[in-house]
């Protein structure tokens, strides 16, 4: 049996959340122009949704999962139709929007917190600091979660990609996000698609903040918390790149965790706090050396002089 | 009003005190909105990190001020238990600051009120470079950019604060010498006095640079950088100019605050508290004017204070704690100003210049008839918003 | 004396001038702009 280190089996897990997390984030940004600022929120809903069934209901976490990416789903349209809608067609612009999206964090937050405080009356159950670990099975000593989290994460990499290439909706997706005005002369219906989109981004976060707490302490706040992570991972990729954001969830989540354990054998235990600081520091490097993250960076080294050559060299070979 | 005007025999209580404690909110949280207006409102840079300027002014009086009123009490010859390592800065410090520091500050007026306006001037000093090293990565970016750095720089400035207990007493807190120990009567109505003069210093200061040429300058690189830009103004330069300005006043606020709870620790300056809701008021009062920063700033202050005081009998109907009302009434309050008031309550005025004849543009058929184009934005707006049938711009 | 209501009418004074103040200056330039626009008749 093949032996893991814990510090790996930590950042596989956390990684695969929040690459999960950061390719939600990118596809909003790709078909609302905007950063999302309550997606941390839902996958905090996500969260919740599997508390509920685990702790109130007794289900096994993992049945929650499709659950909550349906109730997740469902939140974001809502809230897609009630708020963000009718900014646009007010004509809001960027700042507004994003603000918006500040609002509904806010609200969101407030009304888990409402929620796990009515929970604890009603069922007498306490939500704010919890673990699911103990609902989990094991696998070769592992917790379950630690290859749940990594495969989830491949399978929704694996089928949001052949939704975006091979489908027509995913293609339409795709159209709108480039440019809606040419994407409605064609047909498509702009509304629809965007609350497809929608759906699909709540429905991810959720997914993720459902595997949350089988590993992590979860509080109504959890999300909101590692929204940093989420932004910091999915502007390392490229914004509006998805495949970035893969390469961005995973960077992030082993930079936080790689760092702050190697600082604290070198410095002491106490670097665990300063721990968030790492996904911002992250976050405010790439915006001041290469906004469009590592798309950035990939597409100046295809434009440079070294970059042509290695690119000639390869087409050369295949013929 | 019988029992204010009996004031003038009695003492600050009941009604009044409610008084003086809306004074006080209002003034400390007017002078963070009007230099978000300044910001926001007149230059077009969403600060959305604003609680990181007023953090500023806080730690300055956590972490100089209290060093420097120590060193002086002790060379007075007090006795003060030490404070040089952290473990006894933290440890010591509330005996220290509540009963020796106090005490000796009681009997020195002149005293109090230096160290006062000492720390008004290092917040200044301190806030201008703060609002220096945000504006570093922050001025090239733009608009939701330029949103998501200032938050984590905000979120960072707490990280800081927690954690390094030199300057805040990591999670514990410092307690704050009480500069108005002097003072016989109650604290809090002479905080409320000075914060307010501070705010109507800065109000009159924001008031004069947003009617010079400075201010048609801002608003211009807010309408349209590029333009401003190739005309041969550093664009960059002025952002940075308003960034830092912006924040040290901004920190003066956050020296009020620190004297007023006489106690610094980093939870106190969350980022609702004063990010999210300095942006309602002024979003709800209108950005880009001062007067709708006030309206806003009043109104949104009334309704939290009215919260707080009625919190008994708002619990009969809520089932959960007042807190999470807050921030509840906050995010549908954002939501519901955004939606249906964006130019907020008291919406900008057109610019008067003098020399441009209004009426001949609207003949030719520019479109700055402010009248005719706000009656036809509306219109557009509302068929837009009921659905997309009428495409027809009939003006 | 009683420094506390002295200063409690203090703060009712300062709170005041701002509004009353901004509210002058606001009313001033409405007025002068919409005078400038009757004169454009």
């Amino acid at each position: 049996m093949v032996v893991i280190p814990p510090l790996w089996v930590n950042m596989i897990t956390y990684s695969s959340l929040i690459t999960i997390l950061s390719i939600g984030f990118t596809l909003t940004y790709l078909t609302a122009k905007i950063p999302n600022f309550a997606h941390g929120t839902y996958a905090g809903v996500g969260i919740y949704v599997v508390w509920t069934l685990s702790k109130i209901y007794g289900f096994s976490p993992y049945l929650g999962f499709p659950l909550s990416f349906i109730i997740g789903g469902i939140v974001s349209v809502i809230i897609y139709v009630l708020v963000i809608r009718v900014i646009t067609r007010l004509g809001g612009g960027a700042v507004v929007l994003t603000i918006s999206t500040l609002a509904i964090q806010i609200l969101l937050t407030a009304m888990l917190s409402i929620y796990v405080y009515w929970a604890r009356g009603v069922h007498g159950t306490y939500g704010m600091g919890f673990m699911l670990k103990e609902y989990d099975f094991k696998i070769g000593g592992y917790s379950g979660i630690f290859p749940m989290s990594f495969l989830i994460c491949v399978v929704v990499v694996i089928l949001l990609h052949i939704l975006l290439t091979r489908t027509r909706t995913g293609v339409a997706m795709r159209a709108t996000a480039e440019d809606p005005e040419l994407a409605s002369i064609l047909g498509i219906n702009i509304d629809t698609i965007q609350k497809i989109s929608w759906f699909l981004t709540g429905g991810l976060a959720c997914l993720a903040g459902a595997m949350y707490p089988l590993w992590f302490q979860s509080y109504p706040n959890s999300g909101g918390a590692i929204m940093v992570s989420i932004m910091a991972g999915s502007l390392l990729g490229g914004f509006n790149n998805i495949y970035g954001a893969i390469i961005g969830g995973f960077g992030v989540g082993f930079s936080e965790i790689v760092v702050t354990a190697w600082l604290q054998k070198v410095i002491g235990p106490g670097v665990g706090r300063w721990r968030p600081l790492v996904p911002m520091v992250i976050l405010v490097a790439v915006l001041l050396f290469e906004p469009r993250g590592l798309t950035g960076v990939y597409e100046r080294f295809k434009a440079s002089k070294i970059g042509e050559k290695a690119f000639a060299m390869l087409r050369r070979k295949e013929e | 009003m019988i029992d204010i005007i009996g004031l003038l025999v009695g003492e600050i209580s009941g009604t009044s005190r409610l008084i003086v404690d809306i004074a006080i909110y209002f003034g400390l949280f007017v002078i963070v909105a009007m230099a978000l207006n300044f910001q926001y409102g007149n230059a077009g840079v969403p600060n959305m990190g604003c609680a990181v300027q007023v953090i500023a002014g806080g730690f300055t009086v956590s972490a100089i001020t209290t060093r420097v009123t120590f060193m002086i009490v002790k060379a007075a010859g007090v006795e003060l238990l030490p404070f040089a390592s952290d473990f006894d800065w933290v440890y010591n410090n509330q005996y220290n600051v509540s009963v020796l520091t106090n005490s000796f500050l009681e009997t020195h007026m002149l005293l109090g009120i230096s160290l006062l306006l000492f720390s008004l001037g290092v917040a200044l000093v301190m806030g201008a470079a703060i609002g220096y090293i945000i504006s570093l990565p922050a001025i090239r970016l733009r608009s939701t950019y330029l949103m998501i750095t200032l938050i984590t720089m905000a979120d960072a400035s707490q990280i800081f604060g927690r954690n390094i207990p030199a300057i805040t007493g990591g999670t514990l807190g410092i307690f704050v010498p009480n500069v108005f120990a002097w003072y016989p009567g109650d604290r809090g109505v002479l905080l409320a006095v000075v914060t307010l003069f501070i705010g109507l210093i800065a109000f009159f200061i924001f008031k004069t640079m947003l009617n010079s040429p400075y201010g048609r300058l801002m608003r211009a690189i807010r309408e349209n950088d590029v333009t401003v830009g190739s005309v041969g103004k550093n664009v960059v330069g002025i952002r940075r100019n308003i960034l830092i300005f912006a924040s040290g006043i901004t920190a003066l606020s956050g020296v009020m605050v620190a004297f007023y709870y006489s106690y610094v620790v980093d939870n106190a300056f969350m980022r609702a508290d004063w990010t999210y809701w300095p942006w309602l008021m002024l979003i709800l009062g209108g950005p880009g004017n001062n007067a709708g920063t006030f309206l806003g700033c009043a109104l949104i202050i009334a309704l939290r204070r009215g919260i707080i005081v009625y919190k008994w009998y708002l619990e009969r109907f809520l089932f959960f704690p007042i807190a999470y009302a807050e921030s509840l009434i906050l995010g549908i309050l954002l939501i519901l100003v955004i939606i249906f008031r964006p130019r907020g309550l008291i919406p900008e005025k057109l610019l008067y210049i003098p020399g441009i004849n209004y009426r001949k543009m609207v003949k030719e058929g520019t479109a700055i008839d402010w009248r005719e184009a706000k009656k036809a934005e509306q219109k557009t707006n509302r068929s837009k918003f009921w659905g997309k049938k009428e495409r027809s711009e009939s003006e | 004396m009683n420094w506390d209501s002295i200063l409690f009418w203090v703060m009712i004074v300062l709170w005041v001038t701002m509004p009353a103040f901004i509210a002058y200056e606001e009313i001033k330039e409405r007025r002068a702009l919409s005078e400038t626009l009757k004169e454009e008749e």
